[in-house]
Order: structure tokens, then sequence, then C-alpha cells
């Protein structure tokens, strides 16, 4: 990630960390080969965050794979971040990794990573996203 | 030497406690598996209209002549049937399959199957062991999870003792195993007659559609166990032998690494352990794991041991939420996985009623104080303490587990929600009350083969090559390893008897045409015969494509019959195993008839012709690339956005039932149909009913 992204005052962490309601959410799709695809409704940024998941092409494609591709279009994505949370600064920096051309397989990570960040900065003590033990 | 059959189908009455036996070769025509379930079943149920839950429902437990034997990825799976009790509105006769090595412990206990017939008044379990057969008091079973009842059971037929060898009774020559018994098992949301349970075998297999679990509930039946000391007979074992090594060719790498870099596409291809390789939680070292006979082993086991060997929507059905909550898969979707298949519940209900219940929760609908009042913690999502309160709730039917207990379409209609949530997608039942899996408005073969059928019909060979590779590659930007011209080339070649290319076009236009009709009367006969009959594994089978032969042509048909004439000396072409799936579909149908079935009920819910496939509104790569004929030319192309046309349904089901023989008006199966399929006292059936086709 080259865009580093500037502290959002309290008050506009507040509202990052908002949940949307039916009308303003973003809908990513849950990709997996034998699980099939279904939308799945994403009210928060931090679920954004999570949710998006690019595992390795040849991990993907295999017949009976087990890996999820969790989807969320990045075009859909930036109106979003846009629109209703007002982060102009996100989706700019997540518009110029769509400006590049480049797939949705390189630019997701890169796309999360950015998310992740704004994450980090609004809820620094929310779990981190390798968090694997909560059972 | 010997044909792969035993010669004997196990036959339980659990009203009169009456064991007997069945001749196999009454119904031998109909290869094993789902044929000779649904010729039995016909034959021992007189009245096909009764509710699921009745004593006079008959289930059917089916191995096939291949079970247990070289074949691969066949030997360990086992056909369910009957009548279930999840179908919405109607409880239709049904099927559901599950892996492991079930089938293959009947077959080496001397069993082709086994009849459950009646109902028990008190908790039993049956205990098979080669030919001795007792069904048995289960008050010390009921009540325990699926693993508890696995565990306690193979401490009873091992007498307490874990031994290496187990010894099948006191004489010498009594039979000696190394195997535990294969126990089928219901969980207690089976013993609470819920429509969503599911049927459980050994670690991460489940007969899970259709409520089976539910109907042995009813029957007061908590587990089959079966074990034998005897082996597959198999007609021809060099010819066996040499069929498996012809098929290493179509994809067996040695390991990952060898394998992991060549163009995927492949049903059949794998190294061993390769399904189990990728998807594990980091801190998760796993090892592979597979079905009996199988060369693929896709699972894995975990170093936690929860879950261990589940796949698909098993381990699928709450990674979206462990994913957005933290980021990665971790140790909650093992233990949701675990949680779920301890209480044996239907994990398709649970996926799609996470989906609705959280669409429900956030418009304010569902929640402490709401409309629909719950102490569920939605802000909890994604953890594990969320996704085991809802099963506990789902289990012991308390808050809105009460309701969710009877399934999601009959939920959702006691809520008064039914309507309007599968009018917008929300409740994302796409037909029968069956989940949202493949999309039905783009993976049309999958939406339509599931509403002229029963239930979703999961299975993936078409979608394998027409949605997933297609589609996933443009996310990369690669290009789908069989070229769409090529996939056209391999339907004309291989797809008999309809031998059409346009049967592969998935454009606006071709999607309600008569290829496509084409495509799905074949793969309904296919299926019917070789993956539900036979019981090939719908994760190896069909073999249309496989890009590890150099002219990509993979191996169906060629493979299908040679395994089967090889265990059992016949000479069965693949045409001749089409037109015997043909038979089954047409003696099933004419089962659904009989039970309320006709042209108006089939039609999608309402979300299919209203709503766009998601994510429609996109202007970047989407998910939907399907192959299209247009302009002359064959190429992937995005159908993302797609909605089903009502009128165009309409005629693609004339065009449908036409090319079935079925009559146009109520889409029942003709006289002329049946009698040609040697079905005439079908026909005789359906007549005396006033249901045969005109």
């Amino acid at each position: 990630m080259t865009v580093v992204l500037s502290d959002p005052s309290p008050e506009f962490a507040e509202r990052l960390l908002r949940t949307v309601g039916p009308d303003e959410r973003l809908v990513g799709m849950k990709m997996s080969a034998m699980g099939g695809s279904n939308p799945v409704p994403i009210n928060t940024l931090m679920a954004a965050a999570g949710f998006l998941r690019v595992p390795r092409y040849e991990d993907a494609i295999r017949s009976g794979s087990q890996e999820m591709i969790g989807y969320i279009d990045p075009v859909a994505l930036v109106k979003w971040l846009r629109g209703v949370f007002g982060d102009h600064e996100l989706a700019d920096a997540v518009q110029a990794e769509i400006d590049t051309g480049e797939v949705f397989g390189l630019i997701a990570p890169r796309i999360k990573e950015l998310l992740q960040a704004r994450a980090l900065q609004i809820a620094p003590e929310a779990e981190s996203p390798s968090a694997d033990d909560e059972t | 030497m010997g044909d792969g059959y035993t010669g004997k189908i196990l036959r339980l009455n659990l009203t009169n406690g009456e064991v007997s036996t069945m001749d196999t070769a009454k119904y031998e025509e109909y290869g094993g598996g789902h044929g000779m379930g649904s010729a039995i079943f016909w034959d021992l149920v007189p009245d096909k209209t009764i509710s699921g839950f009745d004593p006079g429902n008959v289930i059917t437990i089916m191995g096939s002549p291949l079970s247990g034997t070289l074949a691969p990825a066949v030997a360990g799976r086992t056909e369910v049937q009957g009548i279930g009790v999840q179908g919405y509105p109607i409880e239709w006769f049904t099927r559901s399959n599950f892996g492991g090595r079930f089938s293959g412990q009947m077959k080496f206990a001397g069993w082709d199957g086994i009849v459950v017939e009646g109902a028990s008044d008190k908790p039993v379990w049956v205990d098979i062991r080669n030919d001795k057969v007792e069904i048995k008091d289960a008050e010390g079973l009921w009540g325990l999870d699926t693993t508890e009842t696995q565990e306690e059971i193979w401490r009873i037929v091992q007498n307490g003792v874990e031994t290496e060898w187990r010894s099948l009774g006191k004489m010498r020559d009594a039979g000696r195993t190394t195997q535990r018994p294969a126990v089928l098992t219901i969980g207690p949301v089976g013993e609470s007659k819920s429509r969503t349970a599911a049927l459980i075998h050994d670690s991460g297999n489940g007969a899970g559609q259709g409520g089976f679990g539910g109907v042995w509930g009813a029957k007061n039946l908590k587990a089959i166990s079966v074990i034998g000391t005897g082996s597959a007979t198999v007609a021809d074992p060099k010819a066996l032998w040499e069929a498996r090594m012809w098929a290493m060719q179509y994809g067996t790498a040695g390991n990952w690494d060898e394998f992991a870099p060549l163009p995927m596409g492949s049903m059949f291809a794998a190294a061993p352990g390769s399904g189990g390789k990728a998807y594990a939680p980091p801190d998760q070292p796993a090892s592979p794991m597979g079905c009996m006979g199988c060369h693929k082993n896709c699972r894995a086991r975990f170093k936690s041991g929860a879950s261990n060997a589940s796949t698909c929507v098993d381990y699928l059905f709450y990674t979206a939420w462990d994913q957005a909550a933290h980021g990665a898969y971790t140790q909650v979707l093992l233990d949701a996985a675990e949680a779920a298949q301890r209480a044996g519940i239907n994990v398709y209900q649970l996926e799609s009623g996470i989906i609705w219940l959280n669409h429900l929760y956030t418009e304010g609908i569902l929640g402490k104080g709401k409309e629909i009042e719950t102490e569920l913690d939605f802000t909890q999502i994604g953890q594990a303490s969320f996704i085991t309160k809802l099963i506990d709730m789902w289990v012991n039917q308390y808050d809105i587990g009460a309701d969710l207990h009877d399934g999601l379409a009959r939920c959702a209609e006691k809520w008064g929600r039914y309507e309007k949530d599968t009018k917008t997608g929300i409740l994302p039942l796409q037909e029968w009350g069956y989940s949202h899996h493949y999309d039905a408005r783009t993976e049309v073969e999958w939406g339509y083969g599931s509403l002229i059928g029963e239930r979703d019909i999961n299975e993936h060979d078409f979608n394998m090559l027409v949605f997933w590779a297609p589609s996933v590659a443009a996310l990369f930007g690669a290009e789908s390893a069989c070229p769409a011209d090529l996939l056209a080339t391999l339907a004309e070649e291989k797809l008999t008897p309809y031998n059409d290319p346009m049967m592969m076009d998935y454009s606006d236009e071709g999607i309600y045409s008569e290829a496509m009709a084409k495509t799905v009367a074949w793969h309904r006969h296919y299926t019917r015969y070789f993956k539900q009959s036979l019981n090939y594994c719908d994760w190896a089978y069909m073999d249309l494509f496989n890009p590890w032969i150099e002219d990509g042509r993979g191996l169906t048909p060629e493979a299908e019959p040679k395994f089967f004439n090889a265990v059992t000396g016949k000479n069965l072409t693949f045409e001749e195993g089409m037109e015997i799936g043909r038979k089954i579909w047409n003696l099933d149908r004419s089962v659904w008839v009989l039970q309320g079935r006709d042209r108006d009920l089939e039609v999608f819910t309402d979300y299919n012709y209203e709503v766009g496939a998601l994510p429609g509104y996109t202007t970047y790569e989407v998910p939907y690339v399907m192959p299209v004929y247009e302009n002359g030319t064959w190429s992937y192309k995005s159908v993302a956005g797609r909605k089903l046309d009502r009128d165009k349904v309409e005629d693609w089901k004339t065009k449908f039932y036409t090319l079935e023989g079925w009559s146009t008006d109520k889409g029942w199966p003709t006289r002329a149909t049946l009698e040609e399929l040697g079905l005439k006292h079908v026909a005789d059936e359906l007549d005396s009913k006033d249901k045969l086709g005109a």
C-alpha cells in the first residue's frame, strides 16, 4: 500500500464506525466452488474490511476447493465509501487502485489493506484481522 | 469372482421388529443406489401422498456394485431416499447422498442396501455385523450428539476394547477386521423431528438435504451401524486395475507442488490432499483425508480436531461471517462446523437462515423488543458465541429456534414473511424451500434442474465448467482453461444422445432454447444413473474437459461404463446408462405427479424473476461469466444482472416437457413415454389416479 491515510477526527471516526441500514448497505458476494454464490449484506466498514478475501488463483479455481472469494465490487465500494460514509480520502485511494486497470485479483488485496488501515485508525482496540482464538 | 453385488438387500421393519431380506436381482436393472431405491419405494409404498413423518414412509440406504471396490471416487458413497420433510409446499419424494465408507462396509457385511420401514414405539438402533442383524434399544444413545453416538456404538461393538483387529464373533473363523463400524446417525435435532435434520456418518459426511434426520426421528431410529469382514466381489479384477491405471492419466499428481501449477478445470484431476491443502486456518496444520477408495482425498483433518473431514457447505456456511468479523478464516468456522455436525443439522438451512435473519435484524424487524422477538445478539455475528447460540436455539426449540426448527420456508410462512422476503430475495430460497446455492438466473441448468426436480440439485459438473472456471478466471485476468469454442465442441462430441454444441449457450436467448432443454435433460438422466445409482462422486464426474490430456478431452463418457463393466462383467454402453437414467428420472417424476406435481407448481420464487443476479449494478469485472454463442462466435461473457423472464421460462418448460415426452399442459409423463421405458405398471397407476399425461 503506497497511500497513507490521514487520521480521521474523533467525530469522523464515529461516523465511520456506524452500522448502516438496509437502504445503505453494501452487498458482497460469497463465492465458493462447493458452496455456491450468495449475496452477503455488509453493514459496516469494519465488516467490509474483513469480508474482502482473495485467495490464490490456483487455490480458488481448483475443483473441490474449499476456498472462498469474498467479492466486493470495487466500483460499488467507492460509491459506498463516498456516498454513505463521506470518506472521500479512502474512496479516492480505492479509485486509484481501480484506475490502474488491473484485474480484481490484483487490486483487491491492496484495497483490503486500505480498508484495514482505515479500520485500525477508527477502532484500534478492535480485534485484529488475524485474531483466531475467539472461541 | 463375482459381479459387484452381494445379492441381497436388508429389510428392517421397525414397527414389528422384523428383519428380512430382499433379492437384489429383482432391481438389478437399475444398477444400484437411486434407481433401486426409487423402484423399491414404488413397490413398498402404496400411498405416495403420505407425510414423510408417517410410519408408512420407506427409507432406502443404497450402495452400488462399485461400493467397496477400487473404482475411483465412488467406492464409499451412499444414496438415501424416501419422502423428505424439507420440501415446501409439498414434502416431495427426494434423495440425498453422502461420502465416507458406509456403503463399502455394507458391501463387506454382505448387503447391497438397507430398507427401513415402519416406526418403532421406542428409540432403537440397528447393529449389523455381517449377516447378524439386531434392532436394539437406543435408550443409552438418545440425546447424544452425532459424534458421541458413534463413539458409543464403537465402544459397544468393540466390547469396550480398543484393539487393532476386531473379531465379529467368538468362533475363530467368525471374521476379523481392522475397521471400526460405519455408523449413520441422527443428532438431537433429528430426534426432535426437525425438517432441517441431517443423517451424519463419521466426521464430515452428511445426508443433509431432505430432512431425513427428522424422518428417522419420527421412526425412533437413532442409528444404523454396520461392520463386515467380507469383501467386494469383482468380475474382472485385472480390467478394474487397468481401468484405474488408465484413469490416472487424467490428472493424479503425487503431491500438491506438482499439481498446483497446472491449469485447472477438470473435475477428476487431483493430488492426494490437495482439497484440504488450501483451506485450513493459518494455525491449523492439515493432513489429507478422503472417502473410501478415492484418488482425490479432498478432505482434511485439522490440528484442533474440530470439523475434521468437513467439506462443502458443512465447512463453508459460516465462512463469510467469520471472515467479515476477523478478516481471515479462524478457528471459529471450524467450531461452527463442529457444532452443526454434532447437532446433526442441515447446514444449508443454517447458511441461508443466517443471511435472512441478519437482513431482518438490520431492517429492525427482528431483535430484542422488535416485531420478531429474539435474544440472539447480532452484534456478535461472525463470532463463535453467535453461531453456538443460534444452533442451541434451533436444536432445543426456544426463542426463534422454535420456528426455525421447522425449516426456513415454513418459519417464514409462520412469521408472515414468505411472500415478501422471497420476492426481494432476502430469504434466499430458490425453489421448493431449498436454499439458493447456485443462481437460477445465470447458471440455469442448476436452477431448471432443481425446479423440474424436487430439490437443489447440488451437481457441480456443468457448473464448474460454465460458471466457476470462467468467472474466477476473469477475476484474476486469466483465460479459462477450456476455451468456450472447445467447450461447445466437447458438448457435441460427448453429451450423448443429444450431441448439440448449443447446449453450452448461456446467452440471454440460449437459456430459453431447446438446446438448454437438452442440457437439463442430459444432466437429469446422467446424474440419476451414473452419480446417484452407481454413486460416482459429484466432485469427480462428469469429466468433460481435462487439461491434463493434450486435446482436453476428459474421461467422460469412457470411464463410467468402463469401471462398471469391469466390476459387474456386463457390457453396458454409456448410451444404455443414459437410458436407464431416463427411466429412473421418469419413475421419480411419476411419484411427484402422484404427490401433486403439475406444471403450475413449477415456478421459481419471485426474486428470480424480479431482482437481477447480484451484483448487477457493477461496472467492474463481475463473477457471472458464462459461455455464450453470439454473432456466430463462442466466447465467455458476463451475464450479471440477469433476471428470468416469466413467459420465456414457461416457453422453456413446454420445450422441456416435449423433449421428455410429458404432457405440455400438466408436465405429466404420458403412457407412451412410460411404456417405452418399461414402466407400464407406473403408467397404469397414474392412469388409475387420473394423473397420466395426455
